[in-house]
């Protein structure tokens, strides 16, 4: 499914946020992005919580739009690395794990976030780089070449 | 004041079979606070959206769960296909339908067994895995494979099932369907049984959508929500209705998937009954560009993908939910108040697979 997302920036993302809980949105997922060296777009993903009567009222009346968006919202945030974002758990305390995650593959810190793993929710205390950013392909061990004996 | 203990569940302990820490706070026999530690699995598999090309990623993806392959493959299929503005023929829909319903009524009955097993009814926990075999069966005469079983291609499917072989598997759905009718009154109905799952780890309706529930988990506390009501591969042609229950409790939850999987065959059935004729995979050609989501319902509950393509044959990220991520908050809190002896028979409950979990 192709989507359209509604851009927001740190200021205004729990205004946003807010909305969606006051309409009965059930939070779904983060997804994070890197665009460049320095910032990152994350993605919120939230799912209208609608139910298989409400869906077959709406299909009969519209079906199409249904159709299109699969009962889906999404916020798009677009943040240097360096910055804070306000952690949405005050509203969606059930984000914090995916904001936890966050924090440990792209280092990205949450205002508010609580709990707080501090960037050790998946990874040991004396790991400090995710796999998923230090990915490296390690080459091939050359044979050791034979030394021409006298 | 009563002394507080913290006890540390995990990640070694008989009930799991795949390693979660959950570090307990525990005050005579009732806890008061759960704490979780993920990580000991984590393998960063969405990285390799770096060096696999989109085609070959299909293989990655399946590997992220061994339990629900089939339909890994089947949503990242389904994003890829969005983005590349194809679609499945109808005939590979319909097997695409079969060989995940297969997955779902293997996965439950293999969930069913480890949660009798977990309140020490070793008996049904040897039925429910015995019945399984049928499933496997299955699986391994139509794609070869009992449990990855690498039939989905990005604009399809690879194996067809010919008329011959789904007389074979009525019959082995006949024989599963009369085998788990008789272990329903002993899993619903049975005394000890309800002693140990009555009114225990009671999720509550509201509180379900609050956690961000998703599954079973949430059909159990009385939503009428699963991801394939909204038509993905066939279903919207088939026959469906999500099982619910308004309990909330750890009952309610097994009632739901016993349920579920006598559904799913059916669905086996009347998806093998109406394959249409049809080629079974279009070419898929071009590159992914943009960005797309896609969701399916795994037996967990609903598994979610984004996928952002760049125009090369590389995607330039891959990010999987998978539906125990989603169930974790749900059953912290169902953990506080219940006793010590209860906490392996309620996190069995949410079902949880932490590989799926941590990729």
């Amino acid at each position: 499914m192709l989507f359209d997302a509604t851009h927001v920036t740190p200021p205004t993302l729990l205004e946003h946020v807010r909305d969606m809980a006051e309409a009965g949105c059930r939070f779904v997922a983060i997804s994070q992005t890197v665009l460049g060296e320095d910032s990152l777009r994350l993605q919120y993903h939230f799912d209208e919580h609608r139910t298989m009567t409400e869906l077959r009222r709406s299909d009969r009346m519209c079906h199409l739009t249904h159709a299109r968006d699969r009962g889906m919202r999404h916020l798009a945030l677009e943040v240097p690395r360096d910055a804070s974002v306000p952690s949405i758990t005050p509203i969606y305390p059930c984000a914090a794990l995916a904001e936890n995650e966050t924090r440990d593959q792209f280092g990205v810190r949450f205002e508010g976030l609580s709990p707080d793993w501090d960037g050790h929710f998946l990874l040991e205390g004396e790991t400090v780089r995710s796999p998923l950013f230090t990915m490296t392909i390690v080459p091939p061990r050359k044979a050791p070449e034979k030394e021409d004996r006298p | 004041m009563n002394r507080i203990t913290s006890v540390p569940f995990g990640p070694q302990h008989p009930v799991l079979p795949e390693p979660l820490h959950i570090a307990l706070a525990v005050e005579d026999e009732t806890v008061t606070e759960a704490t979780p530690q993920l990580g000991f699995v984590h393998r960063g598999l969405e990285g390799l959206v770096r060096v696999r090309d989109y085609k070959g990623l299909v293989h990655v993806v399946e590997r992220i769960c061994g339990i629900c392959s089939c339909i890994h493959a089947g949503c990242y299929c389904n994003a890829v296909e969005d983005m590349l503005g194809i679609s499945a023929p109808p005939r590979a829909q319909f097997l695409r339908v079969v060989w995940s319903e297969l997955h779902r009524i293997h996965s439950h009955l293999l969930w069913l067994g480890l949660f009798a097993d977990a309140f020490g009814f070793e008996s049904a926990f040897h039925e429910f895995w015995r019945l399984r075999e049928h499933v496997l069966d299955v699986c391994e005469a139509t794609t070869g494979n009992r449990i990855i079983l690498s039939v989905n291609v990005v604009g399809g499917v690879r194996r067809d099932i010919n008329q011959e072989r789904i007389r074979w598997i009525r019959a082995q759905m006949d024989e599963l369907e009369t085998g788990l009718l008789g272990m329903e009154k002993v899993m619903l109905e049975d005394y000890t049984v309800q002693e140990r799952t009555r009114g225990v780890g009671v999720l509550e309706k509201e509180e379900a959508r609050r956690s961000g529930a998703v599954g079973p988990v949430l059909r159990a506390s009385g939503w009428e929500i699963d991801e394939r009501m909204n038509g993905y591969a066939a279903y919207g042609e088939l026959d469906f209705e999500p099982v619910t229950a308004t309990e909330g409790d750890c009952n309610a939850r097994c009632k739901v998937r016993f349920e579920e999987t006598l559904r799913s065959i059916d669905l086996v059935r009347e998806a093998l009954g109406r394959l249409p004729d049809s080629e079974l995979a279009v070419p898929a050609t071009g590159l992914p560009d943009g960005e797309s989501v896609f969701r399916a319902e795994q037996p967990r509950g609903e598994l979610f993908y984004y996928l952002r393509g760049n125009g090369t044959k590389m995607l330039e990220r891959l990010r999987v939910r998978t539906p125990t991520f989603a169930n974790i908050p749900a059953l912290l809190g169902m953990l506080p108040g219940i006793r010590l002896a209860d906490v392996p028979v309620v996190v069995l409950s949410i079902d949880p697979c932490i590989s799926c979990t941590e990729r």
